[in-house]
């Protein structure tokens, strides 16, 4: 924690009351909504009680239906999706087959990121009232994450977005979406909803939702003691304990998340291009006390690279001094007081975290205490975006770390082919192992999931073991800070933050 | 008379000698060649930061994955293959035409963007500066009038606190304590006079803390001198004397400080805006910054000088006006 944090600690710790809770959802977050572009900014409205999506991803791992019915596989590359009846978008009219494959065109012809998911061969064909069929020419194992990730696929009422252009303005209000709370206004401070009345669930719990951007977090966190907003976004859990003793903030914490604070090191120059340098500074990292004493608990003991709930995962994270200190021995780097040296050389690595993760500070200060304990020498270094940085060399790194999903909506190839594979756009370290590669590929078109399963977990197995690469400090619990008419909120995996029941205490 | 005043004086007597228009027009001349100076030395230092512009550029503007092609793209669009001096001069001709560019990230006229958040600082700034002055005024009055006496150094404290604390941790303790502590407004401001009220409040007490020290050194000062102790001979009060006599002498000095502090409020303004969520210029410049959205980080920087200079222009004027010696010493 930082002075800053402190005096702000101090000074919350003393002030005062809550005002009281109104009938609209009063949120922020550090985060502005551009504008109504259903393709760059689209995403937000699954966030806050706008759009929907045809599936939902599940902190257990599973995809659910959502404004589908059911997604049924009949073979490796036919799907059929039924959709639910009886839906309309919140401008009265029908969320029926023709809308919703109309949306799905829209979003394949602009949006890159669908585009880089669905294969051009791909065809959605109207096969019943409300079935579609998906021939996706070749295999697409993850299809039922690709519905339920919010960049993707959002269902949206396509006939207005093309009337407004690229007006979109014209689309505060219009009422484009399937969910709770229409948004009715939005600019560069807020974003106003108010509910659906005919919303398919039921009645919305609440009249509305006004949204505030507010980047500065000290800021939001003292909207929230004010009695401002009920539920600030993005809190630095850190400040667990400031927040407990403090009137009216309350830390909620919700279900894992599918990321955490990943660590990547760079294989190609320097200390990390030795397999047991990378593996030693793994094993050094007290997971335990990571997640249950730098973050109070708010986080949780990383045991694998992926949510130790997910069927694939393995728990394969050990803390082990003796070892860590056995593979440098073995390697030649010789203790030398507080220090290894070999040939002259101490053993040292460069650690680089970036400003707009707080929480990465107290993390990286922890991490160089365990790399001392192995006789590692190490400093730190903030840069304005890790990836800029490690992708062209602004700075000299070893260890980037950075806030990552390892399987955003329960899918893993996105990541697997951005971060670990030989030619991704984000394999900050230069790593290639060709085992790994292979399983990427194939792990791409195997819809078996069994045999997924396995490809996954040899994966795991050698970025870990074998031939270290990446790895997890800690996993996120989901997170929010609340006021005490909002202490039972549970924040959400997926980032639906608000639903159609979320409500404060009964 | 201190520094500050001959100062004044030496600006003064330059606008008598062409002539009270001309010699303003000199000013406003000086003031442009400041103001454009200043945009050439951040032009020059903008591409000395780490990070692709498009790439940037493409993040703000919603592109989370770029790729090679749109990265190439967006550099084209935005003229980023050009010299950097060919840059800056298609910036400044834009400008000499009254247009300050486009926005790089929503594409919108930069002009059209900084009016809209342009009243919203104009009001907090203004309302802290007046805030400020009339502090300060008070308790060096006060202080001079008691002095050595508990008022006296009861604003003493203040004055050496005020000195010491940086501005932003001043602002954000009084918004956890007045405004949390006390519910006394709202920590997310909306841009109107209400809200505005104590953000500015605490802007001028924390800015009033040196003006004030400036104000009753020059005060005391002039209590001591031989007009004021003539004047005390003739029977006249200390009140009298410090009304009448000692604060038109110590004034100069202390409105030289107001005017070289509208810089200081401007240049300062992205970190106060921040921290009371104030939706101005300020807090458009930060995310300006972040998103390396040049012209109107550039249209900043000439506002922000041309006010200083603006500033600093007015205040020589005024001088003129409310001190008839200054108008015979300078003539």
């Amino acid at each position: 924690m930082n002075v800053k944090s402190l005096a702000l600690g101090s000074a919350l710790a003393l002030a005062a009351v809550p005002a009281a809770a109104d009938d609209i959802i009063d949120m922020a977050t550090s985060f502005q909504i551009r504008s109504m572009d259903p393709v760059k900014q689209g995403f937000w409205m699954q966030e806050f009680g706008q759009g929907e999506l045809l599936m939902k991803f599940q902190p257990d791992g599973n995809i659910t239906p959502w404004l589908a019915e059911s997604l049924e596989r009949k073979d490796e590359t036919t799907w059929v999706i039924t959709i639910r009846d009886g839906i309309t978008f919140q401008n009265g009219k029908a969320m029926d087959v023709p809308a919703v494959l109309a949306a799905i065109e829209y979003h394949r012809e602009r949006n890159g990121g669908t585009r880089s998911v669905l294969p051009a061969e791909a065809e959605f064909t109207q096969t019943g009232d409300r079935e579609i069929t998906v021939t996706t020419g070749v295999p697409v194992p993850e299809l039922p994450n690709i519905l339920a990730h919010e960049n993707r696929l959002m269902i949206i009422d396509v006939e207005p977005v093309l009337a407004a252009g690229e007006n979109f303005e014209a689309l505060e209000g219009a009422g484009i979406h399937t969910g709770p709370y229409k948004l009715v206004s939005l600019d560069d401070q807020r974003m106003v909803a108010e509910r659906y009345d005919d919303y398919w669930q039921g009645k919305p719990a609440m009249a509305g939702v006004e949204l505030r951007f507010v980047s500065d977090v000290n800021a939001r966190i003292l909207a929230v003691q004010n009695g401002e907003v009920d539920i600030a976004l993005y809190p630095p859990v850190a400040a667990a304990p400031v927040f407990k003793a403090t009137p009216n903030l309350n830390l909620a914490l919700g279900p894992l998340s599918t990321g955490g604070f990943v660590g990547f090191m760079d294989v190609t120059n320097g200390t990390f291009e030795e397999k047991a340098v990378r593996r030693a500074v793994m094993l050094a990292m007290n997971y335990e006390e990571i997640a249950n004493t730098v973050f109070h608990g708010a986080k949780a003991p990383a045991t694998g690279l992926y949510n130790p709930n997910f069927p694939y995962a393995l728990k394969n994270y050990r803390y082990d001094v003796e070892e860590a200190n056995a593979l440098l021995d073995a390697a030649g780097w010789v203790r030398d007081g507080d220090r290894r040296k070999r040939d002259g050389e101490t053993l040292s690595i460069t650690i680089m975290i970036y400003p707009q993760q707080p929480d990465l500070v107290p993390l990286s200060n922890a991490m160089q205490s365990y790399l001392a304990e192995i006789g590692v020498a190490s400093k730190v270094v903030s840069v304005d975006s890790v990836r800029e940085a490690a992708m062209n060399d602004l700075v000299e790194w070893d260890l980037a770390l950075s806030a990552t999903g390892t399987a955003t909506v329960g899918s893993v190839s996105g990541f697997l082919n951005r971060y670990v594979s030989c030619d991704g756009d984000r394999n900050y370290g230069g790593y290639c192992n060709d085992r790994v590669q292979h399983l990427i590929t194939a792990l791409d078109v195997t819809v078996d999931e069994e045999r997924r399963y396995d490809m996954l977990r040899e994966i795991q197995t050698i970025v870990a073991e074998d031939d270290p690469y990446i790895f997890n400090l800690t996993i996120l619990k989901e997170r929010a800070l609340v006021s005490d008419a909002w202490s039972d909120y549970v924040p959400a995996v997926a980032w639906n933050h608000i639903k159609w029941d979320t409500a404060p205490n009964k | 008379m201190g520094h500050g005043s001959e100062q004044v004086i030496s600006r003064i007597k330059q606008l008598r000698r062409g002539g009270l228009f001309a010699a303003a027009f000199s000013r406003i001349a000086q003031a442009l060649i400041t103001a454009f100076a200043a945009t050439v030395i951040v032009w020059a230092l903008l591409p000395l930061t780490p990070g692709d512009v498009a790439t940037r550029v493409l993040l703000a503007r919603g592109v989370d994955h770029p790729t090679a092609a749109e990265i190439a793209a967006t550099r084209e669009e935005l003229g980023l293959n050009n010299p950097l001096h060919i840059q800056f001069f298609d910036w400044v001709g834009q400008v000499l035409q009254g247009d300050l560019g486009q926005s790089f990230t929503s594409r919108a006229p930069v002009t059209r963007e900084i009016m809209e958040r342009l009243p919203a600082t104009v009001m907090l700034l203004g309302m802290a500066l007046v805030f400020s002055a009339v502090l300060s005024l008070l308790f060096a009055l006060i202080a001079a009038g008691y002095r050595d006496r508990w008022p006296d150094r009861l604003i003493q404290i203040y004055t050496q606190i005020g000195a010491a604390l940086p501005t932003f941790v001043f602002a954000l303790l009084a918004l956890t304590f007045v405004v949390v502590g006390f519910q006394m407004g709202q920590v997310l401001a909306d841009a109107t006079w209400k809200a505005a009220l104590i953000p500015a409040f605490i802007i001028g007490l924390d800015r009033a803390a040196s003006w004030t020290q400036l104000l009753r050194a020059g005060l005391l000062d002039a209590m001591a001198s031989g007009y004021a102790n003539v004047s005390r001979a003739r029977g006249a009060s200390e009140r009298r004397i410090l009304i009448r006599h000692a604060l038109p002498n110590a004034f100069l000095p202390f409105l030289t400080a107001i005017g070289i502090s509208v810089g200081a409020l401007i240049g300062g303004a992205p970190l106060i805006e921040a921290i009371f969520t104030w939706p101005g210029l300020g807090a458009f410049l930060l995310e300006a910054l972040s998103a390396r959205n040049y012209p109107v980080i550039q249209a900043y920087v000439l506002i922000a000088a041309l006010s200083y200079v603006s500033a600093a222009l007015l205040i020589d004027l005024i001088a003129i006006l409310i001190d008839p010696r200054l108008r015979q010493q300078a003539s």
